[in-house]
């Protein structure tokens, strides 16, 4: 019976009966989670997404039996009173960000990180993503409709491939300047 | 990743921004936990926001309530400076590529060929257009006589319910003229049969329907009679128009100013 499985069997298995889906049906989910709680101005996303799924996890036992509807819902439900709690513990940034601290010119580690992933990339594609963001307004409109033509794909397709670029691109960046961070804090106590 | 339409995106930036009620807002989070395209092309609007802030593009209610609700988790604050550095990168390393590889423009392109021609099939297309357009212009006189030009605008849909000084275009209308014509290009991403209705409105935000004249895919065509009009600022609305007669409001506005 379901009820001695490992809970996130479970989980599994009162999303969907096949395993699959249901394994794609979680990943949904919780990228959902954490598109919310980033839009609900809370940090470290990730963190809540799990807190939230871990909170289903554990409730599932008493209410899978009585529960109808879309779990979807369910974990919206739960969501919102982790939102609802964060933001009693004061979780959430309410001050306006100043304007300053935006537009502080790009850190020469966050540059040089930016370089060195885009060097990853082959060269049509570097020339893609710089050029696909080289614009403003109207002309940024006109330039994407040239770059589709000169591709022969569809508007669509170039902003579709465009995002996929950014997102590779931005996953690399972090990820360096996280690596220099923490080479910087390693020398730092070792001095 | 489906492409959603001009209202959902307007929903999502909506969202994005913390002008949604709590129904909606719930609504586009659901869909969020359960399609993952959707949760892909609320990406792609991010990213948009983003670029639009850092580029200096938005409108400063809308900049505004991007610091204030849209860049409050620390994720958003370094997507905002990667942006920032990607399209920085962007302008110094292709802005001078892109300005290399300009291509030339219809007069350079026109007197290239001209130039490429033998002196004789010069000769020749010179005679030819004259007698072109003296018969065009034969044929047109009579029935322009009597009739003045139109004043002629052509205007964008401002993402505002407020004029932004920038933005809003002026048109002259001469004695004698019989009127504006209006040119309003369509958002984009509304469906290409949509019915329209089209509002005019003052300062005083009195209200009139203004006539469609013309529809193409992107554009709407109105023309506003002289004797309708005077000088002032006035924003248009566009409603679009369901099989069932309801309406929907299309967001934003057209500004101009008629002199």
């Amino acid at each position: 019976m379901t009820d001695n499985k490992e809970p996130f069997d479970a989980l599994l298995e009162w999303l969907d009966a096949d395993r699959e889906t249901a394994a794609q049906r979680y990943e949904v989910i919780r990228a959902g989670l954490i598109r919310m709680f980033i839009s609900n101005g809370l940090s470290d996303a990730e963190h809540y997404a799990d807190e939230t799924i871990d909170r289903v996890m554990k409730r599932l036992p008493e209410i899978k039996e009585t529960y109808v509807g879309d779990p979807v819902k369910y974990f919206h439900g739960v969501a919102r009173n982790v939102i609802r709690e964060a933001r009693r513990r004061k979780e959430v940034l309410i001050d306006i960000v100043p304007d300053r601290f935006l537009q502080e010119p790009y850190k020469s580690d966050a540059s040089e990180c930016l370089s060195q992933c885009l060097r990853l990339l082959p060269r049509d594609k570097q020339e893609f993503i710089l050029d696909y963001h080289l614009y403003k307004g109207h002309a940024k409109i006109e330039h994407h409709r040239e770059m589709a033509g000169e591709l022969a794909i569809t508007e669509g397709a170039l902003r579709t491939r465009a995002h996929h670029l950014r997102v590779t691109l931005e996953k690399c960046v972090l990820e360096c300047i996280d690596h220099f961070g923490r080479n910087k804090t390693h020398v730092s106590s070792h001095r | 990743m489906v492409i959603i339409n001009s209202s959902e995106k307007n929903e999502v930036k909506d969202y994005l921004l913390g002008q949604l009620d709590e129904t909606d807002a719930e609504r586009i989070e659901l869909r969020l936990l359960s399609d993952a395209a959707f949760g892909e092309e609320f990406d792609v609007i991010v990213n948009e926001i983003t670029d639009d802030y850092v580029g200096d593009e938005l409108h400063a209610d809308d900049r505004k309530r991007v610091q204030e609700y849209f860049l409050r988790s620390t994720e958003r604050q370094n997507k905002l400076r990667f942006a920032g550095g990607l399209l920085e990168r962007a302008a110094v390393e292709r802005g001078a590529a892109a300005r290399e590889q300009v291509q030339p423009g219809l007069i350079e392109r026109v007197h290239a060929f001209w130039t490429s021609q033998s002196l004789l099939t010069r000769f020749a297309t010179t005679f030819a257009a004259i007698v072109i357009v003296a018969g065009v212009l034969l044929l047109a006189i009579p029935g322009t006589r009597n009739s003045g030009t139109y004043a002629f605008v052509n205007l964008s849909i401002s993402n505002s319910d407020r004029a932004v000084g920038s933005e809003i275009k002026t048109v002259r209308l001469e004695p004698g003229s019989p009127g504006i014509r209006i040119e309003l290009s369509l958002p984009e991403q509304l469906p290409p049969s949509q019915s329209y209705r089209v509002e005019l409105r003052d300062e005083k935000e009195v209200a009139r329907n203004l006539k469609i004249e013309q529809q193409t895919e992107a554009k709407l065509v109105v023309v506003v009679p002289a004797n309708e009009i005077s000088p002032g600022s006035y924003f248009v609305r566009l409603y679009a128009v369901n099989p069932d007669r309801t309406e929907q409001r299309i967001r934003g506005s057209y500004f101009f100013t008629v002199r």
